[in-house]
């Protein structure tokens, strides 16, 4: 019996001995440098980056790639616990970068003077920084994005007919609220039955074609919207009446209660707009409405809406550069021909509360661009990791093998991109780039809005109280503004 | 009279046959509808496996154009699926061998050693069935972390871990029915209690055993959220992270059912053949389990 | 004995081993974290606004637990979980008891009932959460409930709409669980002897009245182990709910909430989250153990 016992206790101890000694030689970790990327859609082609740069360099890069979907926070908080924290790793605007500056995880890049990687830290420009305060810098942009409503030249081209097409464009880039809600609904009577009729655009008076052509037969509405995603006109759609009152996260993070509330005046436009935008629908198989349909994500989700411009059911389609994949994954060759148009709202000119000499007109033709993700260094990993990390940063925007990933296999537009001079392999990313060429850009303030304000609480409510409803009143858009207000204050 | 007495009786006996096999005719028939309803989704499993996004959304329910294997193999591919298969074999055997063996020893030591604390230990593992996995979730991956066990090694411990109470409940109830007298008889004979245990009482287990086995095994299989937190962002995952993150990648936004579609029929495959071989053994178990309990 | 009591604490200890570390020690470090300003990767410090130098220097009292309770979605999730579990629950006890009884009566094919039954039970949450939203959204909504077919507007738009969605997770969970729960149903009607219900058929007993005096009474332990296990399972409900809705139109329940709550606030709030969780637990354990507590209590005096 004794002897049995000594023997169990031996084994209990050995195996409590395996547990706790596993792994405790200080082990080559595998790896280098460690890059935790939280845009999922480009994971292949950015393995690929890594294991060219290992090619040309000999240095290992252990990358992972998550959608940006529910957990890639949980997995990141889940690394950052461990022995093997990432070296670089992403943050998508000052809401996320709270955790990881107040951690201590963040490096502040403006500490990095030498070197390259120094030069180009310094280099960035104010405006594409990542900072709450505006005095730190904590990360390289991933590339630059932006939205508006995208537009087929072609599809423009018959409906003008024969007006020229970038006419037409500059023309509709510079009209008015009013004259764009005017163009909709001729739009609109003309799908119906279509007439040379008159639409008034930045003043001068235009003609609809008297009949359609092969793309505008298809046509079955005005707008191609994602009713069942409620990021996009909880997120992007909202985000431009922002910049009525802000010109940048930080000032949104930043505002107090007088200030939110002076944005009553800028959501109600957007009330208006939305109202304007979702009544006049383009579905797969014929108009659309608002209704319980509209939100279900088998009817209008990301893909649907993607399919119904793509088909050219829709004539405008309010999405990002992003999209671009999507939409030539369906139709090629329409996507060479897209071009973006501003998202317009029904501002007054009392409802700009912005000092820098922001205008109604400006707001109306200009478009969001800003970044979206960054990619940020450890200070939590050894010196000699950090100096690892900066090389790859400073190689993947600045080598030639980078640059040619950014742009051609991830798709991106380069944040350090000379607008004056660069041009990118997609249309939507072009009509970006002229538009920075021409100043005409506005920013993202809703990524200093409250973690949840913007997606999740004021896009939840317009999903589920407003776009199943049939008919909006001017009540209605009151309710949409002052929920939009009231929640913001409460979860500031 | 005795006549007429028989008469009446006999045809009230078929008055009562035809009562009765109406009513089971129709339970047949209710039984079949219900089957069909249970089957129906696996159907739809199986039908939308052969078609594309947009045939999926426009006829669900009929048969596919054309049987192309195309949407199989590639979520094959997607799903790396027979690494996966192994993964998740190899992590849910070892968990369950752990499970067994572990939670057997130490319920019937604590039936045959009466006493105070048995109680309280037995309480402890039964009170644990309770715990949310949330409450214990992050300090759990963080603890095993830094012990460096954050791996799938660490997985199968933790699967252990939280098996433990329920099949300690589950052997507990069952033990207490087993007659200590074959015992008995073999500490007269010289029995050491390795020799007692492994000749005596485990063969008298075997039945909840198998309870034991198939009830952690199907939640072990299933299991989405451990093995995410553990080994989520490894090379090498577990069938239902594999679905998971190929959904992920795949539709960023909307739902790319000609994907999700055959990932997922080709994902169970593997539990029906199992289920359909060895039901009997998996029924029997549960409904020894219920009676034990 | 003593043989017995020489043996007990050399083979209780793995599994009080594995018990510590998968349990007993993360529940622990859990609760000290919920009294801290935990943040997941770090320790706040309230009194200097920064990353905490020690874990106690975090330390804020009941505020987690406060500002838990005065949490609008944590009150809604909760009270969302307690509807769910009253449906799912009845739901998912009527459809096992009357498939055991079913199944039971008839002699033929009865095996293959059972084996249909119970193979939804094999298979997971979250897959299977994914092909019934397919099917809420698009065979009820568009095809067999639509104005053009069976127009059933109750069934239709069942993810989009609070109330419904209860529904819409109890059918989830009847199609998964019932053949599992009709099982233990079986078992116990298979320890009903026979004689029971031919000595009431002689007395001049009704089907119901045999029922009512004799199956029931008698089925009260698997009742009890039923009862229990579907109340514990609805309380924590979360892959399906994941994959069913999101908790989109109001149906996060309370697991959802727990995870989800780091998500709402920046930076992180895990000691909130924490303190949900602890207070989860606390509500299951009562609940359970007060539903187990009576229902032995039914059993004795049956």
């Amino acid at each position: 019996m004794k002897k049995s016992l000594i023997v169990l206790l031996v084994l209990l101890l050995a195996f409590s001995a395996t547990l706790f000694a596993q792994g405790s030689a200080e082990a080559d970790k595998g790896y280098d440098i460690y890059v935790y990327n939280s845009k999922g859609e480009n994971a292949a082609q950015f393995a690929a980056m890594c294991a060219a740069y290992e090619a040309e360099t000999g240095v290992r890069v252990k990358n992972f790639s998550i959608g940006s979907g529910q957990d890639h926070m949980e997995t990141l908080r889940s690394e950052m616990n461990s022995r093997n924290k990432p070296s670089i790793f992403s943050i998508q605007g000052i809401k996320e970068l709270a955790e990881w500056s107040q951690g201590g995880f963040a490096l502040d890049l403006n500490t990095v003077t030498t070197g390259d990687f120094g030069k180009m830290a310094t280099a960035l420009p104010q405006g594409l920084r990542l900072t709450s305060d505006g005095k730190t810098s904590y990360g390289i942009p991933y590339n630059v994005e932006g939205y508006g409503f995208i537009v087929d030249r072609d599809m423009l081209a018959e409906i003008f007919n024969p007006i020229p097409v970038d006419a037409v464009l500059a023309e509709i880039k510079a009209a008015s609220y009013e004259e764009w809600a005017a163009l909709v609904k001729a739009i609109d009577a003309w799908i119906a039955s279509p007439k040379a009729m008159e639409v008034k655009l930045n003043g001068n008076t235009h003609k609809l074609a008297a009949r359609k052509g092969p793309l505008s037969s298809k046509l079955n509405g005005v707008f191609a919207v994602m009713g069942a995603e409620k990021w996009t006109y909880g997120d992007h759609f909202i985000n431009v009446a922002l910049n009525a009152v802000f010109a940048n996260d930080i000032e949104a993070n930043q505002a107090d209660t007088a200030k939110i509330q002076s944005l009553k005046g800028a959501f109600l436009a957007y009330a208006e707009a939305l109202d304007l935008k979702t009544s006049y629908l383009a579905g797969a198989r014929g108009k659309a409405t608002r209704g319980q349909d509209f939100v279900s994500s088998a009817n209008f989700g990301y893909d649907q809406a993607v399919q119904i411009f793509a088909d050219s059911k829709a004539v405008f389609f309010k999405q990002g550069n992003w999209a671009f994949g999507n939409i030539e994954g369906v139709n090629k060759a329409q996507s060479a021909r897209l071009e973006f148009v501003p998202v317009k709202m029904p501002y007054q000119s009392q409802d700009v509360k912005r000092t820098d000499g922001m205008t109604v007109a400006k707001l109306n033709s200009s478009i969001p661009v800003f970044v979206p993700n960054y990619y940020a260094v450890n200070a939590m990993v050894p010196k000699a990791e950090q100096q690892k990390a900066f090389d790859f940063l400073y190689w993947m925007n600045n080598s030639a093998t980078g640059k040619k990933y950014i742009v051609e296999e991830f798709a991106f537009i380069p944040y350090n991109a000379d607008p004056n001079t660069t041009t990118v392999p997609n249309s939507l990313g072009n009509s970006i780039i002229d538009y920075i060429a021409s100043g005409n850009t506005l920013t993202a303030p809703y990524q200093g809005a409250p973690a949840s304000w913007s997606g999740d609480v004021v896009g939840l409510r317009v999903m589920e109280s407003y776009l199943t409803k049939r008919n909006w009143t001017k009540a209605d858009y009151e309710a949409i503004a002052n929920y939009a207000i009231e929640q913001w204050i409460a979860l500031k | 009279m005795k006549e007429l007495t028989v008469v009446t009786s006999e045809s009230m006996n078929e008055h009562y046959f035809l009562k009765k096999k109406i009513k089971k005719v129709l339970l047949h028939v209710a039984l079949t509808l219900i089957a069909l309803y249970t089957l129906a989704p696996l159907w739809l499993l199986l039908v939308n496996s052969f078609k594309n996004q947009s045939e999926i959304i426009s006829s669900p329910l009929g048969l596919p154009s054309s049987f192309t294997f195309s949407y199989l193999t590639n979520a094959a591919k997607e799903i790396n699926f027979f690494r996966a298969l192994l993964v998740t074999a190899s992590i849910t055997a070892s968990s369950v061998l752990l499970i067994v063996i572990v939670s057997s020893i130490a319920a019937w030591i604590m039936v045959r050693n009466k006493g105070t604390a048995s109680t309280i230990v037995f309480m402890c593992f039964v009170a644990a069935m309770l715990i949310p996995f949330q409450a214990v979730m992050y300090p759990l991956i963080q603890f095993f972390d830094d012990v460096r066990l954050k791996s799938a090694t660490g997985l199968v411990l933790m699967y252990g871990g939280f098996g433990l109470s329920m099949s300690v409940f589950l052997y507990h109830g069952f033990v207490k029915s087993v007659p200590l007298g074959v015992e008995e008889a073999a500490t007269i004979d010289g029995c050491n209690i390795f020799q007692m245990y492994i000749h005596v009482v485990m063969p008298l287990l075997k039945s909840i055993t198998v309870t034991v086995i198939v009830l952690n095994s199907m939640w072990i299989w299933n299991d989405y959220l451990l093995p995410f937190l553990v080994i989520g962002n490894s090379p090498t995952k577990t069938l239902v992270l594999e679905l998971y993150f190929a959904r992920i990648t795949a539709g960023q936004f909307g739902n790319p059912w000609q994907l999700i579609f055959p990932a997922v029929l080709i994902s169970i495959i593997p539990i029906i053949i199992v289920y359909l071989f060895l039901q009997k053994y998996i029924v029997k178990g549960i409904s020894d389990g219920a009676i034990k309990s | 004995m003593n043989f017995y009591k020489k043996w007990f604490w050399p083979l209780v200890m793995p599994s009080l081993l594995l018990f510590t570390m998968v349990i007993l020690y993360p529940f622990i470090m859990g609760l000290v974290n919920s009294f801290l300003a935990w943040r997941g990767t770090y320790y706040f410090d309230p009194d200097t606004g920064t990353r905490a130098t020690s874990m106690f220097k975090s330390f804020v009292g009941f505020a987690n637990y406060k500002e838990a309770f005065q949490d609008k979605r944590f009150i809604s999730a909760l009270v969302y979980t307690v509807k769910y579990t009253f449906i799912a629950v009845i739901f998912v006890n009527i459809a096992a008891l009357a498939l055991a009884l079913m199944v039971t009566t008839i002699t033929k094919r009865s095996g293959l009932y059972r084996t249909v039954f119970f193979l939804p039970n094999m298979l997971g949450g979250l897959a299977l959460g994914f092909i019934w939203q397919f099917i809420f959204q698009i065979i009820f909504t568009d095809i067999l409930f639509s104005p053009d077919a069976l127009y059933l507007p109750f069934l239709r738009y069942m993810t989009q709409n609070s109330n419904k969605a209860l529904f819409a997770l109890a059918m989830l969970s009847t199609w998964q669980y019932a053949g599992y729960m009709m099982i233990i149903y079986v078992a116990g009607l298979n320890t009903i002897s026979a004689d029971y219900y031919e000595a009431a058929s002689i007395d001049g007993a009704t089907y119901w009245y045999s029922f009512r005096k004799i199956t029931i009474p008698m089925l009260m332990p698997s009742f009890t182990i039923v009862f229990f296990m579907t109340l514990a399972n609805s309380f924590k409900l979360l892959d399906q709910n994941v994959a069913l809705t999101d908790g989109e139109f109001g149906t996060r329940l309370l697991a959802m909430q727990i995870l989800r709550t780091v998500k709402d606030t920046s930076p992180p709030n895990y000691g909130k989250a924490q303190a949900q969780a602890v207070i989860f637990f606390i509500l299951v354990a009562v609940i359970t153990l007060t539903q187990v507590a009576i229902t032995k209590k039914k059993e004795l005096e049956m």
